[in-house]
């Protein structure tokens, strides 16, 4: 401390200690969920309209579908929470007897960031340093954004008819004709300091468990065949290459 | 010149006395320390991490501030060092040293 540097170095070094202590206790605060959580998050999720279609030239069948979506998931707003991630996943067992386990598709995900609060970065430098007029389009972007992230309390979500983000299709190639497939609703709890929280995980269930009935998961339904394809097909017998010292010298048409 | 230099130089350095050093330790602890404790209180309170966070980067501002440049109250008990012997002292006639026949210092 004999120097300037040197007290320039020991202090900083104090600094990061403390800066490191306070963000553990925050995120041991996040996990142990204190202050309590108001109310714990619902969710509940419909199919309509599921299609299965060929697509590209792999033979890949694609699925197609829209999903009702209807969430309150504004208790796990913290004020550690950055942002939350939903994502809508097609939950199917992979062969028929189950022994496959469950296969789990995303159709559908999105993020949705904390409310953004009179201190936050935006808010701030737009309170001290406007911006200029230099560009009127983009300014009326901005407030347009920021409108709707105001107006709107972060976490309830509401969709009808919502087209998924991503096709699915199945490693065998085959996702026409599955049954006992659902649409399940999932989280994911983004911190400023801290751990990754996971709806299905241990700390999921500490900070967010789901309200009993509400637990987002949709009622069963199945893969329809093939779109276009008949449910039964008669082939025709078909003229055939004859078999190898079989060949007669007269072909039948 | 050299004294000029000089005292650039103790500037620069910003070199304080051993009692202005122990001042300077415990006023960066409990300002560091302080200035944790209300950032975390305040934003808990108003479950708001951004207050936190500015108040934290505030208060550490402020120790530097405090703490890094060379203020006067942190040299207010100089080292009590001896005056530099100039060779006129006492022992100045036991020491004599001969180059070449000639006395020197």
């Amino acid at each position: 401390m004999h120097n300037a540097l040197n007290r320039l170095q020991t202090t900083f070094g104090f600094f990061t200690t403390c800066a490191f202590t306070l963000a553990s206790i925050i995120a041991l605060l996040s996990i142990v969920p204190l202050p309590a959580p108001v109310g714990s998050p619902s969710a509940s999720v419909s199919v309509r309209n599921v299609q299965v279609v060929k697509g590209r030239p792999h033979y890949y069948a694609t699925k197609r579908e829209e999903f009702d979506l209807e969430a309150d998931l504004s208790s796990l707003f913290t004020w550690n929470t950055k942002q939350l991630f939903v994502y809508v996943t097609a939950n199917y067992p992979t062969s028929k007897d189950g022994q496959g386990g469950i296969s789990e598709a995303v159709i559908w995900d999105t993020i949705i960031p904390a409310t953004s609060t009179p201190y936050s970065w935006q808010n701030l430098k737009q309170k001290y340093f406007p911006d200029k007029k230099k560009s009127k389009s983009k300014s009326r972007r901005e407030s347009l954004s920021k409108k709707s992230t105001d107006l709107v309390k972060p976490g309830f979500i509401a969709l009808k008819n919502q087209k998924p983000k991503y096709q699915i299709t199945d490693p065998t190639g085959i996702i026409s004709e599955r049954a006992n497939a659902t649409l399940h609703v999932s989280w994911n709890v983004q911190p400023w300091v801290g751990a990754l929280i996971w709806d299905k995980g241990y700390l999921g269930s500490r900070v967010g468990q789901w309200d009993a009935g509400k637990v987002g998961k949709s009622e069963t339904f199945s893969f329809p065949p093939l779109k276009g394809s008949k449910p039964e097909v008669v082939k025709e017998k078909a003229p055939q290459t004859p078999k190898v010292g079989s060949a007669s010298p007269v072909v039948e048409i | 010149m050299d004294e000029l230099l000089d005292q650039a130089r103790s500037i620069y350095e910003g070199e304080i006395d051993f009692e202005g050093q122990r001042l300077a330790e415990t006023i960066s602890t409990i300002l560091l320390s302080i200035s944790g404790i209300v950032a975390f209180l305040t934003g808990f309170i108003t479950q708001n991490i951004y207050q936190t966070l500015y108040i934290g980067l505030g208060g550490t501002a402020l120790t530097f501030l405090v703490v890094v440049p060379q203020w006067p109250f942190f040299n207010r008990h100089p080292q009590p060092f001896l005056p530099p012997r100039t060779g006129r002292g006492a022992l100045a006639e036991g020491i004599s040293v001969e180059v070449d026949g000639k006395k020197v210092s």
